[in-house]
């Protein structure tokens, strides 16, 4: 009778204890996205209640989707982690393939009496796990029906799991599966998202770079064309010279300057070095551009992007800015030169609100989707390129100015706002300042100063 | 009839193995027991397993004059296995000198059995004595190690 | 006949001998890697290489297999009647992954296949203890 009421306590305080494990499997590794601390937590766990001290967690290979990929492993001194599995190979590979569970008391046994059988002396093939395996355990860690991967208990004992061992570790892998699959998706995602905002700050970037190179290339054959143009020019005499350029750059320039900053240019034409300029650079980059386009057709993108730089290009003009370049999703621009201002930072600040009012109403219109801005403003001295030359249809700008003004605009993806300044512009302005926040001072990408940055909307 | 030796048979006999002999019982069902140790005597060509108590009883019962006997060793970890078949000779209670012999012998199996996981204690409770040694008449030999075509007669 | 005792014999931890009977009263002693558990009262062995052996137990259905525990070893003599051959379900399924798994290692598991799964009743236990 004792012997009796013995046994089914003993009954009871193990089904006790399985619900225990499954309690806190569900609490530690189901409610986390983190792999790390789902291994770590599948790993303490299984140590922990069942003394199992080797223990690899292996996942279906993203890259080549037939083979396993040790993914973490615990009490193998962090050795085998990367080491694959060929599915449909060992223990491991086989579970992988039949997607159940397999117990297998003496591998190395049986390993042993398949050798002799067919007469090998060495494995075929190297897998990872103890160099002497007595017992294993291999459970496939499914998402519903779908593999995610396997997870292995190995033993140097013989005999060491029994059919309990494998009942629980059956529930076990079903819980460990959905939350691996559930963490490996949101990693997946996120590391997409932070290639994609490389590969845009790069495109920038890279833009810039060409636009750059591009206009350099243009210059060589430009100086040759002037040079002609200038022999012809003085043929027919000054003022044929004078109308001929003012005829050619408010075509050229037409849409980018204002009539005034036009008839400046004219007038300083003589001016033949570079000069050095106080400016305000602008940098305007409309965000998730590319994302907006992909699902656009073509007519509906070239649309938008007629209606959205039309306005650019008219608000800066009206401020007195010169459009340097287009940049893809965006617009670079100078206030300051080739016209000297007094207020061109007032004048920059002013172009930046308008822009983004602007671009408010045109989407409370209907006239353009939503879409958010970024854009960045620094202030400072640059050495500005040599107008006389009618065929261009940019300055090259040089100086730190331009950089620093180029890393304002892409902080902000980092502070999700739209018009950010440096500190140098802000201390200048009236307009927007009080309602401005300051962001502390900021390290930028190839700048060797702090920076500090307002945010004015 | 003095059955020789070759090599693989001797490699088997030298190596740590596990033993069983038997017979056939009355109603046609083969009875075995476990021999812990074992020897080849090549002068008679007979072969000895040194069984221990628990296990030995239930062979004995059955062997006689015209019981044909089988004893079976297997190396415990490449699994070459040697099989001698004939007839019963004779058994005896294993002195203490064949019982040290014995011993070493399956001490060899004790030191593989631990590299599987097996403990040391386990082993220390082995009780052997007191032991029986059943000796047997050798006709044939034969290669039992797993194999496609295994067992081929040897010699 | 097959107690909760026996069944960790059942795992293949320890190699197992096999003893079967030809027409003319021959014992035939061999090894095999495990004895299978199917139930309380049916075991199987897997049908890879034993050819003396599986001709006499076609001949007379008859087998008696010795089964060790691995942690204590105490062993049982099962005393086997062939009832069966099987090629398929979940027992011959679980019996072919394991086949599979290790022969998948030494990269034969073309050659190394699973034939069949023999299923025997058991007649017969007897224990031995070794202390």
């Amino acid at each position: 009778m004792e012997e009796a009421s013995d046994k089914l306590l003993e009954v009871i305080e193990q089904q006790k204890n399985v619900v225990k494990i499954i309690r806190e499997v569900s609490s530690k590794v189901n409610t986390s996205l983190d792999l790390n601390v789902i291994f770590k937590s599948t790993f303490e766990l299984l140590d922990r209640y069942f003394l199992f001290n080797h223990i690899m967690i292996l996942l279906i290979d993203d890259v080549a989707p037939d083979q396993l990929v040790v993914a973490s492993s615990h009490g193998y001194d962090g050795k085998g982690i990367g080491a694959t599995v060929p599915i449909g190979k060992g223990v491991i590979g086989i579970v992988a393939k039949n997607k159940k569970l397999l117990r297998m008391s003496n591998v190395q046994q049986n390993l042993n009496y398949v050798k002799t059988a067919l007469k090998q002396d060495q494995n075929s093939i190297e897998l990872p796990g103890i160099s002497y395996c007595a017992s294993q355990l291999a459970v496939p860690l499914l998402n519903h029906k779908d593999l995610v991967g396997v997870i292995s208990i190995e033993s140097p004992t013989i005999g060491l799991f029994d059919k309990k061992d494998e009942d629980l570790l059956q529930m076990i892998g079903v819980q460990i599966g959905i939350a691996i699959n559930n963490a490996h998706q949101f990693n997946i995602i996120e590391a997409t998202n932070v290639q994609l905002q490389d590969l845009n700050e790069n495109l920038e970037l890279k833009v810039v770079e060409r636009t750059e190179k591009l206009a350099s290339q243009k210059k060589q054959i430009e100086d040759q064309h002037s040079l002609l143009e200038k022999q012809h020019c003085s043929l027919e005499g000054e003022q044929l010279k004078t109308r001929k350029m003012l005829d050619k750059i408010e075509t050229l320039f037409g849409q980018q300057v204002s009539k005034e900053v036009a008839k400046e240019l004219v007038t300083n034409e003589g001016e033949s070095q570079s000069k050095a300029y106080d400016v305000t650079v602008m940098f305007l980059d409309i965000r998730d551009f590319t994302v907006f386009a992909d699902s656009k057709a073509p007519e509906e993108v070239a649309s938008f992007q007629n209606i959205v730089f039309g306005e650019l290009l008219n608000i800066v003009r009206k401020h007195k800015g010169i459009t340097n370049q287009i940049l893809g999703d965006g617009i670079m621009a100078v206030f300051g030169a080739p016209v000297k201002s007094d207020t061109h930072i007032q004048n920059a600040v002013a172009a930046g609100f308008s822009i983004l009012a602007k671009i408010e109403e045109l989407v409370s219109e209907g006239k353009i989707p939503p879409i958010r801005l970024g854009i960045g403003l620094h202030t400072g001295k640059v050495i500005g390129g040599n107008i006389g030359n009618v065929f261009r249809k940019q300055y090259s700008l040089t100086g730190s100015t331009v950089i620093i003004a180029s890393r304002i605009e892409q902080l902000n993806k980092v502070y999700k706002s739209q018009f950010l300044v440096s500190a140098q512009v802000h201390q200048e302005i009236e307009c927007g300042k009080n309602e401005a926040i300051a962001l502390g001072e900021v390290e930028l990408k190839g700048i060797g100063q702090p920076v500090g940055i307002y945010k004015l909307a | 009839m003095a059955v020789k030796l070759n090599s693989f048979v001797r490699e088997v006999l030298d190596s740590p193995c596990f033993g069983f002999v038997g017979t056939v019982d009355e109603s046609s069902q083969p009875v075995m027991t476990r021999g812990f140790g074992f020897k080849y005597d090549e002068a008679l060509a007979t072969f000895t397993m040194y069984t221990f108590h628990k296990d030995f009883q239930r062979l004995i019962d059955h062997l006689s004059e015209v019981a044909k006997v089988s004893a079976t060793i297997t190396n415990a970890t490449d699994f070459k296995t040697v099989q001698f078949k004939g007839t019963y000779r004779n058994h005896y209670k294993t002195p203490d000198n064949e019982m040290i012999y014995a011993e070493k012998c399956n001490s060899k199996q004790a030191e593989i059995m631990k590299m599987f996981g097996l403990s040391n204690e386990v082993f220390a409770n082995w009780k052997y004595s007191p032991s029986v040694a059943i000796v047997m008449n050798v006709h044939e030999m034969f290669d039992q190690t797993p194999k496609i075509n295994t067992g081929n007669k040897i010699n | 006949m097959l107690t909760e005792e026996i069944v960790p014999s059942l795992q293949g931890a320890i190699p197992s001998a096999l003893a079967t009977v030809d027409d003319k009263g021959v014992p035939n002693i061999s090894y095999i890697s495990q004895v299978f558990y199917v139930d309380d009262n049916h075991v199987a062995l897997s049908n890879q290489f034993f050819n003396k052996s599986m001709r006499n137990i076609k001949t007379n259905g008859i087998a008696t297999v010795n089964i060790v525990r691995p942690d204590n070893l105490n062993s049982w003599y099962l005393s086997l009647q062939y009832t069966e051959t099987r090629t398929e379900g979940e027992l011959y399924e679980n019996m072919k992954m394991q086949l599979e798994a290790i022969a998948s290692m030494t990269g034969m598991e073309d050659v190394f296949r699973l034939k069949a799964a023999e299923i025997f009743e058991v007649k017969k236990v007897e224990e031995v203890l070794i202390s």
